[in-house]
């Protein structure tokens, strides 16, 4: 009842403060607006290529001295047939510009195949338009480009090769396609940036959560109304929560995102499908991974005095958890390196070395149960010892801590 | 009276330094107790080991029978020397916070009625840092008497209270007092001790140099006042 009531209070009071949703919402923020630009770009892009924006209302003429152009008509942005008028000369051109006939004048000189340059004149240049007269005679230049060498070679010219990989096991028997390997990868890969999101938004918020009592002299009021592992398994849980939110925030808007951009054909045309297994395990690794975090920094917090403190060992702590990063090469081939395999069990960057493995897809079975009850196990036992360091520390609120006392001798006050 | 607190044979040293030796006392149901000493003679340190925040080399400290526990029917409120809030949060939150972990029903109710008595409604929304030092000390007392305590445990209370909070404390020290709540009073002040104590213990060095009632003190010492006692056993030169 005490722990509920101190997930009750961590939580509210958490949840109430702006900079929690303000760090929470960034992410998908930040996401959504990536998504925005990559999607403009590439409709306007698509558009630069096919038929340009929209010229429909434009009196448009060509001279091409070097009569490489001979079809004097484009599909516009309304899939309708344009036409472009043909002009003698170029002098011809710039009068009817002049003389307001035309609205856009193209001249194409005649060394045109030496120095592929067009001259581009246009009539009231802010007329409505985007940016964006070369779209008409880029249209026209490609539509004659293509006509005069083989498909297959504009394709390949053009690299828009499609290309099918089939991988095949050790046994040759296993056949695993493109699409295969992303649906296997996408969870595992969204696990360990959720993580690391999470490391990065809600660190600082474990680390301090021990050293909060101390600092502000509040310890020796709060344990004679609680035991001390009751106060720390309230704060776990509602930490877990805090980040489990931290997850969900991100993850609905990607998902609506994801949603949308299939439905505007934005994605890689990939059949994606999520199995139940893969998003079960990792998002299994997730949540151990994340608890054992908090567990490593409510210790942290139990046996420092101040934040100050208390920041200084959390980031020894970063760098052990990322430490599978910084050696990824160690995960990547088929096979671990001895490195590999010690960092996969080695406590502190046991879950993303596991969630690395797991995306390269050298994790067996019975290695990523062994990693999980290992993550939770040693994410208990960090707790517990948290909790009992607490007892014989949680009124020191100065001294630097001293861990043979700490550990070996009776609960003292050790700001001798 | 029977004893609610019973000190036996304590024993407690840091670092080799022996700061409590073979320490014995009793403190019965209803009185209060003055825990009298100069500073760094070990009542922080006795108060501290007594509710298990340092373990006893030796000796037995229990509450009605029981060392602490906090999960005990025996509800103790603590104001403890060295006393903080959570700055960041508001009055009323902080306050519901420990009136919920005490246990209390309707414990906003409470908390309401208590900045009420004390002239803190209009601020029950204002972050703990926003108030004076004497607005914080009312809700550090508030936060150490809810759910009307069976044992109180003062250390040093008028520590820094302006003379409005000290008659605050008085008063609330003699309500719970009248309604049979066992007091524990560590004080410098000794006209708080000759006004209030029923009995008390006077700690030199760690052992005990006087320990009864009031006029089994003065009787002993063949002084009036726990004043002059106290200069006696520890010295004119003392810093009180």
């Amino acid at each position: 009842m005490k722990t509920f009531q101190v997930v009750r209070f961590e939580l509210v009071r958490n949840l109430k403060k702006p900079s929690f949703w303000l760090a929470a919402f960034m992410v998908p923020i930040i996401l959504v607006a990536y998504v925005m630009i990559v999607a403009f770009t590439s409709y306007n892009a698509g558009e630069d290529l096919t038929s340009g924006s929209d010229t429909t209302a434009l009196r448009l003429g060509l001279c091409d001295e070097a009569e490489y152009v001979r079809q004097y008509s484009f599909i516009n942005a309304n899939e309708e047939e344009q036409k472009v008028e043909k002009i003698a000369t170029r002098d011809d051109g710039l009068n009817a510009i002049e003389n307001d006939q035309l609205d856009v004048f193209y001249y194409v000189a005649e060394n045109f195949a030496e120095q592929p340059t067009v001259e581009i004149h246009v009539k009231n240049g802010e007329a409505g338009l985007f940016d964006n007269y070369s779209a008409p005679i880029t249209a026209l230049l490609t539509a004659e480009a293509q006509s005069r060498v083989e498909p297959i070679n504009y394709v390949i010219i053009a690299g828009s090769i499609n290309f099918e990989t089939t991988n095949y096991d050790q046994d040759d028997n296993h056949v695993v396609d493109m699409n295969e390997t992303v649906s296997r990868m996408i969870a595992p890969i969204a696990a360990i940036v959720l993580f690391y999101i999470i490391l990065v938004l809600l660190g600082n918020r474990l680390t301090v959560a021990m050293t909060e009592e101390k600092e502000n002299r509040i310890s020796e009021l709060l344990l004679t109304s609680i035991k001390p592992i009751n106060l720390i398994i309230g704060k776990t849980i509602s930490l877990m929560i805090l980040g489990i939110i931290q997850i969900a925030v991100i993850l609905i808007p990607a998902f609506v995102v994801y949603r949308i951009a299939d439905n505007y054909n934005l994605l890689p045309d990939l059949e994606i499908t999520l199995d139940a297994a893969s998003v079960t395990i990792s998002l299994a690794l997730l949540l151990c991974s994340y608890f054992m975090f908090t567990a490593f920094s409510m210790l942290v917090g139990t046996i420092s005095s101040t934040a100050r403190d208390a920041n200084s060992y959390a980031s020894v702590l970063m760098i052990l958890t990322i430490l599978p990063i910084i050696f990824l090469n160690a995960f990547s081939a088929e096979t671990p390196t001895t490195l590999g395999y010690v960092l996969t069990y080695f406590p502190p960057s046991a879950p993303i070395a596991l969630m690395l493995r797991n995306i390269f897809g050298n994790l067996a079975t019975w290695e990523m149960i062994v990693g999980i009850a290992e993550v939770f196990i040693v994410a208990i036992l960090v707790l517990r010892l948290a909790a009992y360091i607490f007892c014989r520390n949680a009124i020191s609120f100065t001294a630097k801590i001293n861990f043979k006392k700490l550990l070996g001798a009776p609960r003292k006050e050790w700001k001798n | 009276m029977a004893d609610l607190i019973e000190v036996k044979n304590f024993k407690i040293s840091f670092a080799g330094k022996t700061v409590i030796k073979n320490l014995s006392f009793s403190i019965k149901k209803g009185e209060i107790f003055g825990l009298l000493g100069s500073n760094g003679c070990g009542k922080t340190t006795t108060i501290r080991t007594l509710l298990g925040l340092y373990r006893a080399d030796g000796g037995k400290l229990l509450i009605d029978g029981k060392p602490f526990d906090q999960n005990s029917n025996i509800k103790v409120g603590y104001l403890p020397e060295e006393r903080g809030l959570y700055k960041k949060e508001s009055v009323i939150d902080t306050m519901t916070y420990f009136a919920r972990l005490r246990g209390i029903k309707n414990p906003k109710a409470w908390s309401l009625a208590y900045l009420e008595r004390v002239g803190l409604t209009d601020h029950a929304k204002t972050k703990i840092e926003k108030l004076s030092q004497g607005m914080q000390q009312k809700v550090q007392l508030g936060i150490t008497i809810m759910g009307d305590p069976d044992i109180l445990i003062l250390d040093e209370p008028t520590k820094g209270f302006d003379p409005v909070n000290r008659r605050l404390l008085m008063d609330i020290i003699e309500e719970l007092h009248a309604k049979g709540c066992t007091i524990i009073l560590i004080t410098h002040y000794m006209d708080e001790v000759e006004r209030f104590c029923d009995r008390i213990l006077l700690l030199k060095d760690g052992t005990a140099k006087a320990y009864g009632t009031l006029n089994e003190v003065r009787n002993k010492f063949h002084r009036r006042s726990i004043d002059q006692i106290f200069v006696d056993i520890y010295g004119a030169k003392e810093d009180n």
